[in-house]
């Protein structure tokens, strides 16, 4: 359970998000096997796709892998959640990514390369969902108090996805 | 847990006072004419406290906007609660920083070795694995 929250806010928040990721990795992989019905990309858009489609993937194993460890998710819930408390999932996700991926550069961590891989890109990816509600410094941390207006901000121009 | 008002300021004004009372023991010791290889030791845990203090005179009271308040004793479990945050949030101004692109400034080089300071030192005082994050990386 994520502190603080009640049961099943954490795993219908990653759910959601899951799907999200779920829907741009099918899109991004008919893209690059040339299926998608109007999108042919030019050589360096399909670089850019592939870093994409990297990073999404990375994203989904934090998700499914990382998470996991640490809240009870399923990846599976249906739950809808509001978006003060969806808010306050991603910065609590946020800092779990940023404290495993600092963890695991301490010299005492043995080295393993792939979960800071994930833990870096689920903090990136974080951040990148946490950009419409324009928190304050004071936001950082789990359990802060979040402006009304600025949740309207992401209710109404909702997940980027340009800048994961 | 969650702290209650003026348990960030009190816990970082607590914390400041240790870390300062250690550095002014590694400068009493450093008179001592210590071995050369004593001297290196304690040069380099001062060199760490001085990014543990700066990390707690200006990193966190700039992210968390905190004003002057008067000193108050620091209450029960609020220490840990508040070694928790600022474990969180020195990770993720550290990260911040590393994942910025573009060649980082000299301040930014200072805040992000007192943000990593910050880390190892609330973690080594949590002494509790992840606090209510869970268990730390194996």
């Amino acid at each position: 359970m994520v502190p603080g929250m009640r049961s099943g806010t954490g795993d219908a928040v990653v759910s959601k998000h899951l799907r999200l990721l779920h829907d741009r990795i099918r899109d991004l992989q008919l893209i690059l096997t040339g299926r998608a019905p109007i999108i042919v990309p030019t050589v360096a858009e399909e670089e850019r796709f592939r870093a994409e489609l990297r990073e999404a993937d990375l994203v989904e194993r934090a998700l499914t892998e990382l998470v996991p460890a640490f809240w009870p998710v399923t990846g599976t819930s249906r739950r809808r959640v509001g978006l003060v408390a969806e808010a306050r999932v991603l910065v609590r996700l946020r800092a779990l990514a940023a404290t495993l991926a600092l963890g695991l550069q301490q010299p005492e961590s043995a080295p393993d390369p792939d979960r800071l891989a994930m833990a870096r890109a689920l903090f990136r990816w974080a951040e990148a969902a946490l950009l419409p509600f324009e928190f304050d410094d004071n936001e950082l941390l789990p359990g802060g108090t979040l402006q009304y207006e600025r949740i309207v901000a992401y209710a109404m121009f909702g997940q980027r996805w340009g800048s994961i | 847990m969650r702290p209650r008002g003026g348990a960030r300021e009190a816990v970082l004004a607590d914390r400041l006072d240790r870390v300062r009372r250690q550095r002014a023991r590694i400068a009493a010791d450093l008179d001592g004419v210590p071995s050369a290889e004593d001297r290196e030791a304690l040069l380099a845990g001062d060199a760490s406290l001085a990014a543990v203090e700066r990390g707690l005179a200006v990193l966190l009271p700039e992210a968390w906007h905190l004003t002057s308040a008067p000193p108050r004793a620091v209450g029960p479990g609020e220490d840990a609660a508040v070694l928790a945050e600022i474990r969180a949030t020195a990770s993720v101004l550290a990260l911040r920083l590393q994942e910025r692109p573009g060649v980082r400034t000299r301040r930014e080089d200072e805040d992000l070795a007192a943000a990593i300071a910050l880390f190892r030192y609330a973690h080594t005082a949590l002494g509790d694995g992840f606090g209510d994050l869970g268990p730390f990386p194996a």
